[in-house]
C-alpha cells in the first residue's frame, strides 16, 4: 500500500478534515463559519459540532511534518528512542513514522532494528560467525528486539 | 502624501474586523495575492476565529522584519516573547496551527510545529495517545511484538 492511498485512507477514517488541504476548502460545512472549520461536514443536526483544539482531527500531513521534525531532532540514541515510540503509538503513527525514517545508508542514523541488520552487513563479512548470529531465526538484540515489524 | 502605511482589513469566522498592515498581510501567502491586487474590502477568513486571529496577527506584527535581524539581542528578545507567546492550551496550540496551515504563514507554523515536537519528546506513548486522542489499535499479536521485546519502551 502506497503512503499517499494510506493518507487517503487516514483521510475518510479520520472526521471532522474538512479543510485537510487548501482544495477541500470549499467542502466546509456551512454551519463551521460561525463556529469551527473543522466541524465534520457529515455531521448531522443532532450532532454536536467538533470544538476547535480537537487534536484527533490533525491531517496526516501535518502529523507527518510533526513527526519528522521530531525525527530530525533527535539524530543519536538514546533520546532517538522517541521515534520508535512514535511508532508506538498506533497503527497511522506506525505508518508515518515509518515513511519519515530513512535507512542508515541515507541518513547515517540508527532507528529501528532493521537499522543494525543493514549495517552489521561488512562486519558480517569480515566476522562469518556473526553473520551466523544475526541470522539465526532465535536470535533477537535485547535491546532492540523487535526486528522485524518495522 | 502617501506616508500612511496601507490598512488591510480582515473578518474572521466569527465575524469580528481586523486590520493589518500591508506589510505583515503580505508574509500570508494565502491572502497575499488578494493583497497585492489592491483588495479595499474585508478579506474573510472563514476557517479562522477571531481570537485565533488575534494570536496570528499579534506574532506577525511581532516578527516582521525582527527574524531576520542579525542583532542578537533583538533576536534573544524575540526568542524569550517566542516562549511566553506559545505558553497556550493544547487547543490553542493546534488551532495555531491549523490557522498559521490555512494563511501560510512560514515562520508561524514552523514554529508552532517545532513546538508540537518537542512537546511529543517529552511526553510518554500513553500521554502522546491522550493528546492526539489516538487509541491504540494494534493487535494483541502486534502489541507484544512491538513491546514485548523492546523492554525499554515499558518506561516510555
Amino acid at each position: 500500500m502506497s503512503f499517499k492511498s494510506i493518507v487517503r485512507n487516514l483521510r475518510e477514517i479520520k472526521e471532522g478534515m474538512g479543510n485537510v488541504s487548501k482544495q477541500g476548502s470549499e467542502n466546509r460545512s456551512r454551519r463551521s463559519r460561525t463556529s469551527s472549520f473543522i466541524a465534520p461536514e457529515n455531521a448531522g443536526p443532532s450532532l454536536p459540532l467538533v470544538e476547535q483544539g480537537q487534536w484527533a482531527n490533525l491531517p496526516p500531513e501535518l502529523l507527518l511534518d510533526i513527526i519528522r521534525r521530531v525525527e530530525e531532532s533527535e539524530t543519536a540514541w538514546p533520546s532517538r528512542a522517541i521515534v520508535v515510540s512514535c511508532a508506538s503509538v498506533c497503527t497511522s503513527w506506525r505508518t508515518i513514522t515509518k515513511e519519515i525514517v530513512k535507512t542508515p545508508e541515507q541518513c547515517g542514523r540508527l532507528t529501528f532494528p532493521i537499522s543494525l541488520k543493514q549495517v552489521v552487513v561488512v562486519p558480517c563479512l569480515i566476522f562469518p560467525c556473526l553473520a551466523a548470529v544475526l541470522s539465526s531465526p532465535h536470535y533477537s538484540s535485547p535491546l532492540f528486539g523487535d526486528m522485524h515489524y518495522i | 502624501m502617501s506616508s500612511k502605511k496601507k490598512v488591510i482589513t480582515l473578518r474572521s469566522s466569527d465575524g469580528e474586523i481586523f486590520e493589518v498592515e500591508e506589510a505583515v498581510a503580505l508574509e500570508w501567502l494565502t491572502i497575499k495575492p488578494l493583497v497585492e491586487s489592491g483588495c479595499t474590502d474585508a478579506i474573510p477568513l472563514p476557517q479562522v476565529t477571531g481570537n485565533i486571529l488575534a494570536k496570528v496577527i499579534e506574532y506577525c506584527k511581532k516578527h516582521i522584519g525582527a527574524s531576520e535581524s542579525e542583532d542578537r539581542k533583538i533576536l534573544y528578545e524575540l526568542e524569550s516573547w517566542d516562549a511566553d507567546f506559545i505558553k497556550v492550551d493544547q487547543g490553542t496550540l493546534f488551532d495555531l496551527i491549523r490557522a498559521a496551515d490555512y494563511l501560510t504563514i512560514k515562520t508561524l507554523f514552523e514554529f508552532t510545529c517545532q513546538t508540537v515536537a518537542d512537546t511529543i519528546k517529552h511526553k510518554t506513548i500513553e500521554e502522546v495517545r491522550h493528546i492526539f486522542r489516538e487509541s491504540n489499535d494494534f493487535t494483541p499479536e502486534e502489541e507484544k511484538e512491538i513491546r514485548g521485546k523492546s523492554w525499554w519502551l515499558q518506561g516510555l
